[in-house]
């Protein structure tokens, strides 16, 4: 019977062993994908958004816009350049179904996204609803995605956290506020977020303005943790013009410093520091040898 | 070359500007990954570190390990190419940078490797003891480099993607890596020092990094470059080491070779092999191409740093007995001549 099996039948076996066990591995990656949640809007505002639906993979992504009556969608791929040439050849229309759907193609570029829906807001205000997707590739940098003259009255981040960073708690980040890509000042934004914080901020005379997200959340049981963090909150800044409502959203995560403790940190690398003195201090031999 | 311009110096400043590079070349370069001038740099240049210049090879091996390879096997159906490219392109990359510089990029580049050295030069103006492996030592502890490249940067990020191993175990060796805490602490952020409390795991291996961070930074006072003996990056150059034309190159033969044994003190790996083995064989996995043993080797043309077949700076007596009025070829500082002493006062 040994004798029957040679290298070949046992590497065979092995793989099939291999695959067949990580069946079991298959219920920890559950969710991963993120399942669509349906289109119910959220309760928390009622500004005009438009939120991930579901369906991420790294080739696209499904949106759902919410308090708003959406008509016509843009993505905007990552580019370098600051010409109109360049914003033309990264900008792509895309199409709204009945119920403010719509789906983002990365394609093989991957990189940041920007993904703008228009419409009439829930006052019957011209609403322009902006969020912004990073697909696994870099692609170029965001920086003229994000700051290049644009048609329209908008509110952009004047800079994103770095690729595997995110907007956290008790930080400050700047947005800008453009109309037809020119700057706006004195404008009120507000913040809303999931959390229940909303707070209000004023355009400066560059038309940058800097929010703070709150640290407002809220105990999760670590049953609904992922990957060492609770999920993060959304947030939305919305700024108006007379009849235009501009808004951006997104998420933001826990403090820095939340679930971590400093001091203790401090302690483990004095308890190294002091496992190493022995190592380096002055001994009896040293004073002969020397 | 004057006595002032040794090959010590100028690797010192190029390992000054290349620290301040990789800490804080975000400024530089740009903030964004697709700013960087590499995300597969093959030193220790930590992405925690928000102004860094450049990544870390071992960052996107361990995520690809983990993100895309691991779970696309537990997606078996879905297996194919497209999640083994990306980490091809990794490797290709670091191949790309690999092949100009060789091992140097952890005598010359590395932060880590910088801060440990100037740590050790301070250990010497303290006229700390000097603390040296015996052979028998080293022997033991080189095996470890590999054990870690093996388990933390391969194997664990795996098992993280295949869902058998905690999501913490998906970048397993960032999360004990002292780079980490010395780039980050470089920019004020204390952040990486902080222990994480969330779940046993990810505490145990948060208190871990920090604890290797203090025992390396009181180790450095006394010896050469403690945590590099250890580290997968050394391990990772060691395979890929002798496809690059940039080497230490050492005669076939020589009588008087192996009796000073300079390049062997002078070694901040201590490499003995460098004292008594020849050719290629002097060449070894620990190698870190700091040109130290080239500079101390009294025997005219026995050690070249070479690219190819051209020669970049040979060992020679007139150039070894300048250079060790400057420090000895363990890096201790020689001692100063006593003053004479005054004619008594009238």
């Amino acid at each position: 019977m040994l004798g029957e099996l040679n290298m070949k039948s046992i590497i065979k076996m092995a793989c099939m062993a291999f695959v067949l066990s990580t069946s079991v591995a298959q219920a920890q990656h559950a969710g991963h994908g993120g399942a669509p949640k349906g289109a119910v809007a959220p309760a928390w505002t009622a500004y005009p958004m438009v939120m991930s639906g579901g369906g991420f993979s790294r080739s696209g992504a499904k949106f759902q816009a919410f308090n708003m009556h959406a008509m016509d969608a843009t993505s905007y791929a990552s580019f370098d350049g600051q010409t109109a040439e360049d914003l033309n050849k990264a900008t792509l229309p895309l199409t709204v179904d009945e119920n403010g759907a719509v789906a983002v193609k990365s394609g093989a570029k991957g990189g940041y996204y920007v993904l703008r829906v228009t419409g009439h807001g829930p006052g019957g205000e011209v609403a322009t609803a902006t969020t912004l997707k990073y697909f696994s590739n870099p692609g170029p940098a965001p920086r003229d995605l994000l700051n290049i003259a644009r048609p329209g009255f908008e509110i952009m981040p004047a800079v994103l956290p770095r690729e595997h960073a995110h907007y956290r708690e008790n930080e400050t980040w700047p947005f800008q506020v453009r109309m037809d890509g020119k700057p706006v000042a004195g404008l009120p934004v507000v913040l809303e977020t999931s959390n229940g914080t909303k707070s209000e901020y004023v355009t400066k005379a560059n038309g940058s303005v800097d929010v703070t997200f709150p640290g407002d959340f809220k105990d999760i049981p670590k049953d609904q943790w992922r990957h060492g963090r609770p999920p993060a909150s959304k947030f939305v800044v919305a700024v108006r013009d007379g009849g235009l409502l501009a808004t951006y959203n997104d998420s933001y995560n826990l403090d820095a410093y939340d679930d971590k403790n400093l001091w203790a940190g401090v302690g483990f690398a004095v308890l190294g520091m002091v496992a190493a003195v022995p190592l380096v201090r002055r001994r009896k031999t040293d004073k002969k040898g020397a | 070359m004057t006595s002032f311009f040794t090959l010590s110096r100028i690797r010192m400043s190029v390992q000054i500007v290349m620290l301040v590079f990789t800490v804080y070349g975000g400024a530089l370069v740009g903030h964004y990954l697709s700013d960087k001038v590499t995300g597969a740099l093959p030193a220790l240049s930590c992405a925690y570190d928000q102004q860094n210049a450049g990544y870390c090879v071992l960052i996107p091996m361990q995520h690809q390990l983990h993100h895309r390879v691991g779970e696309s096997i537990v997606r078996a159906q879905q297996f194919s190419f497209d999640y083994i490219i990306p980490l091809g392109f990794t490797m290709l990359t670091f191949l790309a940078f690999f092949v100009v510089l060789n091992k140097a990029f952890c005598g010359w580049i590395c932060p880590l490797g910088t801060v440990q050295e100037l740590i050790y030069k301070v250990g010497r103006r303290l006229r700390l003891p000097v603390r040296r492996f015996t052979q028998a030592t080293v022997g033991r502890i080189r095996p470890f480099k590999w054990a870690v490249l093996i388990l933390l940067v391969l194997v664990l990020p795996l098992m993280a993607g295949l869902g058998y191993t905690s999501y913490v175990t998906g970048d397993a060796y960032c999360q004990v890596c002292p780079s980490r805490v010395v780039t980050t602490l470089l920019t004020a952020n204390t952040e990486q020092i902080a222990v994480n409390t969330a779940d046993t795991t990810a505490f145990a291996f948060s208190a871990a990094r920090s604890a290797i961070f203090g025992f390396i930074l009181i180790l450095a006072f006394g010896m050469r470059q403690p945590f590099c003996r250890v580290c997968p990056m050394l391990a990772l150059h060691a395979v890929f080491r002798r496809i690059v034309p940039l080497r230490l190159a050492k005669k076939e033969t020589g009588e008087k070779c192996g009796k000073c044994k300079a390049c062997y003190q002078a070694c901040p790996m201590d490499i003995h092999e460098v004292a008594f083995e020849f050719g290629s064989k002097a060449f070894h996995a620990d190698c870190t191409m700091c040109g130290r043993c080239v500079e101390f080797c009294p025997d005219d043309g026995m050690l070249a740093l070479k690219l190819g077949p051209i020669p970049l700076f040979t060992a020679s007596a007139a150039y070894m007995k300048a250079r060790a009025k400057i420090d000895k070829p363990d890096g201790t500082l020689p001692k100063k001549k006593p003053a004479p002493n005054p004619s008594p006062a009238e």
